[in-house]
């Protein structure tokens, strides 16, 4: 009873919208759109959904969007509806592991027919060769790869007042950066009297956010091995000269310094197993004089920081160079959000109503609507920007969590999502501006030929063989001399990492990513 | 002799109470740290015990809308969780208990066998969608209704017990559900409650199975949507608008633990009353 | 047979057949009490036992469980011949052994003195204490254990060093780490395997006790001679059931709580199928490891309750 009566006002409400904006609601068409959760804090969207109930007005699409949790859960999530072919229609895959999977098992559709139902979408989004490259597979296109929204938002930062309280100058170099790194665990820089700070902070993590972290340590030892030149996996040499990084007597260079800073104790003691909240408790409770972070780590934690730190003051320090002078924060891949659509929808004759859909997403009222949530209500446009408004917080999140579909990356809108960072002190950030520094100073190298790299048979033994090495080798567990290096390069070959290394060359090849 | 006797008592009854303080101060100082690190405000480092109060983390947590609306689907899933599980647990179990019974080794045996070979998560997730049980409740109340180790130990409970008064019941003409309901139950209430309570807290927590089998958001029960409430307020590589919280990440962290183990305290003092000696003495014979 | 019924008198006796139908009859109520239960088992057991068959294929979801190619052993091979093979299941199985014989005798020692305290006031209050960490989730019991644990801030090293030792890596060294994960498990789960100990010991008849005290036992011979072997069918059942799952070391905990320093010691077979099987979306490969571990529990449990049998006189089957 209460159900029907609310069917029947969900339909009068959606016949009155319908009728106000001019469309035909008898031709909805049902499309299941499955994405990582954008805004996983806000409540899911209701039956009367305000995103929900514009898109099928403008579009005719009746929506049923599932929000896949962030991380691991999320990945199983789609495996388990890929295993039991009961894909969404259109959803994003972040996972290339099971994107190559799902081609190979005929899950997904070519979606080269869709462009030229969607002119405007394909010509802004899909018109760059390279990322087609990463979405191609036996000469089909099966992705919809978007360009980055956001990327290499990471950098070291410095506590300058530090800097300043021992007379310090900014480390350009990486000797200047472990001298800096002793003088912040040694010379009591909060002046407590006790000696609990540390140089660098820094933790083994292997998020992919925006960047690449590579075989070996992780984001936050990249730098290191950018410094000898050896960041990410692979040298992207053609021919004879290719082959993984960590073949290069650079490679074992830069462990040697990550070495370094171990045993002159300026990194926490249990930064090998600590993750990475707890580095941000760290730094916040102002333990750290260095440390990696993202300008969104930054953001969230700033306040906590000021309250411990009244008189802290961070900022990004650009990448020290090695010895030969090369410097580089570490590699990223060129490319956002890769959408997908089932191979069982393009077979239902979805396709149109997904271009269609997707058309109205890329630009104006869908876009904005996507993008920002609500005109007027949740953001007005300031002189180009859209600038958020409302004070319901939770009700833009909602009407935004579809916003991986629009976001585009262009400088307009990273403008209106990164405003200003206001200090208690009165002193402000411009974000954007931040953001834009770190993917500038930092000599990021583009390694996106990485995501067509098909993954070994035996990659968890692999990754877990180099990165546990590595961490015996810094730790001292495993002294680093030339014996145990050999034995250590050697023992790659117990993993056939040679035929690891051949299948990424001719991929990467095919791909175009080296000659 | 007494009072020799009375005297080793007195030091085996002080070397026990001496042996629970030790074992309470072990387990109560991390749980003490857990609560602690809650109530810590912005800008005070966490100790065992806060130098300073302040319930921001729950209000931050609280004033989340979709948390409400969890919480009802957790009590609901847990309860009605707890029903189903007792029931065919119960009615498996007694029956399998009976010494009796034609064939009660060779089923036994059977349900063994689930214990030992479990076929794993895609084999059962293709199962649950042949059912058509996906973004239903049910999938959540059935996909592991019965333990084969809570079966087994209430088989064994059941087993136990002395056989006469179900003879003399029999004689009387009882039939088995009478016995089983009259009789047996009433005898086993430690263990009822004892499985009762594994069910309804293996339901209360569980997390991953929510995520699996259900796509609607709104019918998540709480352990998921704290999980991503923690996830939106922390997850700082997305973040746009200037953090808003007024609590430490790890103080919001420790905060949704304590919200979460509440209710599954408060039921347990409830469930105490009856775990006292006793509670079998009229009727059972050793 | 047909001798035999016409040699006896037909009144008297009847043919086995028919004896065994009447038995079957009489306890019409109980399989009928048993029917909805087995049901379950066969629909949410069996049945995804028999889709486990993607063990030995090529599983292709378009095509089905059914139609997927075989493949044969493919995918046992590839875990029994995968580079850390023997250090997993060395691993896993003195995790798991070592979690059996130190974890199990504090929680039956903890419901023994729970039980036999004098003071019931006390004796509630440990009781409800030591189940919440049961609550804790182990990412939690991570946090704190770095609170404890960590060489530069944890409050055990704090006193290591305050009496004059170095500070410990417990986390990252490892020498120490088996002892952290072992010890966790004991302070998170004592509580709460207590819980079933004490229900059996409430079982016992109280009758028995005052039989004692008159015959002037001690408080310790009361525990030898009656709480134990009041709770000795529980503590064999529990036993042989862990040990049916000895391949399980704990996946959740050691997931958490381990990190690179520490995997020689600590990788087990659930955390490598984590890595290799799920999060490269190979589930023929992790449904074939979950059998193997089955047909590994299923010896474990057919020597162990021989075992049983002998010296405790009961088993589990």
């Amino acid at each position: 009873m209460t159900h029907l009566t609310r069917t029947t006002a969900r339909t009068l409400a959606l016949v009155t919208i319908s009728a106000l904006l001019g469309a035909h609601a008898q031709k909805a068409t049902d499309l299941s759109v499955a994405l990582y959760a954008a805004n996983p804090e806000a409540p899911a969207p209701t039956a009367r959904w305000d995103t929900g109930e514009v898109i099928r007005a403008r579009t005719g699409v009746n929506l049923k969007f599932t929000m896949l949790p962030t991380g691991a859960d999320g990945d199983n999530k789609l495996g388990s509806l890929a295993a039991a072919n009961d894909l969404p229609d259109l959803f994003e895959i972040r996972n290339r592991n099971l994107f190559y999977q799902l081609i190979r098992q005929g899950q997904v559709a070519p979606v080269s027919s869709l462009l030229p139902q969607m002119p405007q979408r394909t010509k802004v989004r899909y018109g760059n060769a390279m990322r087609n490259g990463l979405v191609n597979e036996n000469g089909q296109m099966y992705g919809l790869q978007e360009p980055a929204t956001l990327s290499r938002q990471y950098g070291i930062m410095v506590r300058q007042d530090w800097l300043e309280k021992l007379n310090l100058k900014t480390p350009t170099t990486l000797d200047e950066f472990l001298n800096v790194a002793r003088a912040f665990t040694e010379r009591d820089p909060d002046g407590n009297g006790r000696k609990d700070t540390f140089g660098y902070c820094g933790v083994i993590d292997f998020d992919t956010a925006g960047i690449l972290p590579g075989l070996g340590l992780g984001n936050h030892f990249q730098w290191v091995y950018g410094a000898y030149g050896v960041p990410g996996t692979w040298n992207y040499r053609a021919g004879a000269a290719f082959a993984a990084n960590v073949r290069n007597p650079n490679y074992r260079k830069a462990t040697e310094y990550v070495r370094r800073l171990v045993e002159a104790k300026v990194m926490d003691p249990d930064w090998a197993t600590v993750k990475r909240s707890d580095l941000r408790n760290r730094w916040q409770q102002g333990k750290c004089g260095l440390f990696f972070e993202s300008v969104g780590g930054l953001i969230a934690g700033f306040k906590n920081f000021e309250a411990n730190n009244p008189k802290g003051d961070l900022r990004f320090v650009p990448v020290p160079k090695g010895p030969s002078g090369s410097r580089s924060m570490g590699t990223f891949a060129n490319a956002g959000t890769l959408l997908v659509v089932s191979k069982k929808a393009m077979d239902a004759e979805k396709g149109p109503a997904i271009a269609k859909f997707l058309e109205w997403a890329n630009s104006g009222e869908g876009y904005y609507q996507l993008a920002f949530g609500k005109k007027g209500a949740d953001y007005t446009m300031v002189g180009g920007i859209p600038t958020v408004t409302t004070t319901n917080v939770n009700g833009r999140l909602t009407n935004t969590q579809l916003r991986f579909l629009a976001l585009n990356g262009q400088a307009a809108e990273l403008k209106g999502r990164y405003g200003t960072l206001k200090f208690s002190d009165g002193r402000s950030v411009n974000v954007y501006n931040l953001l834009m520094d770190t993917r500038r100073n930092n000599n990021w190298i583009d390694r996106s030929g990485d995501l067509v790299v098909p993954a070994a048979p035996n990659q968890a033994d692999i990754d877990r063989y180099v990165s546990e090495s590595l961490v015996q080798f810094v730790l001292g567990q495993r002294p680093l001399n030339d014996g145990n290096w050999k034995s250590f390069t050697d023992g790659l070959n117990g993993l056939n990492f040679a035929g690891y290394e051949k299948n990424a060359y001719a991929a990467l090849k095919a791909g175009g990513f080296v000659k | 002799m007494t009072r020799v006797r009375r005297q080793n008592d007195r030091a085996f009854d002080r070397t026990v109470n001496a042996f629970l303080i030790a074992v309470l101060l072990a387990t109560l100082t991390p749980l003490v740290y857990v609560v602690s690190v809650s109530l810590t405000p912005l800008g005070q480092t966490t100790s065992l015990l806060p130098r300073a109060v302040s319930f921001n983390a729950y209000e931050e947590l609280l004033r989340q809308p979709a948390l409400i609306r969890a919480l009802g689907n957790s009590v609901f899933l847990t309860l009605s969780g707890v029903l189903i599980s007792m029931i065919l647990t119960v009615c498996t179990a007694y029956p399998l208990s009976r010494p009796d019974l034609p064939g009660r080794k060779f089923l036994t045996g059977v349900i063994l066998f689930t214990f030992l070979f479990s076929a794993g998560l895609i084999p059962l997730y293709l199962v649950i969608r042949d059912l058509h049980l996906l973004n239903t409740y049910w999938a959540l109340l059935l996909h592991g209704a019965v333990s084969v180790y809570n079966l087994l130990v209430m088989k064994n409970f059941f087993q136990n017990l002395p056989e006469s008064l179900e003879e003399a019941a029999k004689i009387d003409g009882a039939s088995d559900l009478q016995v089983l309901w009259h009789i047996v139950l009433p005898l086993s209430k430690p263990i009822l409650l004892t499985i009762g309570l594994f069910y309804a807290v293996t339901q209360w927590n569980s997390f991953f199975e929510p995520v699996l089998y259900l796509s609607d958001a709104r019918m998540m029960p709480l352990p998921v949507v704290l999980r991503d409430i923690l996830t939106g307020l922390n997850s700082a590589e997305y973040i746009e608008s200037a953090a808003t919280t007024t609590a430490p990440p790890d103080g919001l962290k420790m905060a949704a633990v304590v919200l979460t183990t509440i209710p599954m305290l408060l039921v347990y003092p409830w469930i105490q009353r009856y775990f006292t000696s006793g509670t079998l003495s009229g009727g059972v014979k050793g | 047979m047909t001798n035999v019924i016409r040699s006896a008198p037909p009144a008297a006796r009847r043919s086995p057949r028919q004896r065994l139908l009447a038995r079957l009859w009489r306890h019409r109520g109980l399989y009928l009490m048993l029917l909805p239960g087995l049901l379950w088992f066969a629909l949410f057991r069996y049945w995804p036992l028999w889709n486990a068959q993607i063990a030995f294929k090529d599983f292709q979801p378009v095509q089905g469980v059914l139609h997927s190619p075989w493949v044969g052993l493919e995918h046992f091979q590839a875990f029994f011949s995968s580079f850390y093979f023997s250090q997993l299941m060395t691993n896993t199985l003195v995790i798991s052994f070592a979690k059996l014989l130190i974890g199990l005798p504090p929680a039956i020692i903890l419901a023994l003195a729970i039980h036999e305290s004098s003071r019931r006031g006390l004796a509630r209050v440990t009781q409800t204490v030591t189940y919440l960490p049961h609550f804790l989730s182990w990412v939690i019991v991570f946090g704190i254990l770095l609170a404890m644990l960590s060489p530069g801030s944890g409050l055990l090293n704090k006193g290591l060093v305050a009496a004059g030792g170095d500070p410990v890596s417990f986390l990252t060294d490892p020498g120490a780490f088996r002892a952290v994960v072992i010890f966790s498990d004991i302070w998170k789960e004592t509580g709460w395997s207590a819980i079933l100990f004490l229900a059996a010991l409430i079982g016992i008849s109280p009758s028995l006790y005052e039989a004692a005290e008159v015959d002037g036992a001690t408080r310790w011979q009361r525990i030898r001679h009656i709480s134990l072997p009041g709770m000795l069918d529980v503590i064999v059942l529990v036993t042989l059931l862990r040990l049916g799952h000895i391949l399980d070391a704990g996946f959740y905990q050691i997931y958490v709580l381990y990190s690179l320093p520490v995997y020689s010691v600590a990788d087990v077979i659930d955390t490598w199928v984590y890595r290799q099987g799920i999060q490269n979306f190979q589930f023929s490969l992790a449904t074939a490891v979950g059998l193997f571990k089955g047909l590994i529990g299923l010896l474990m449990i057919v020597i162990a309750n021989r075992v049983a049998r002998r010296f405790a006189g009961q088993g589990l089957y």
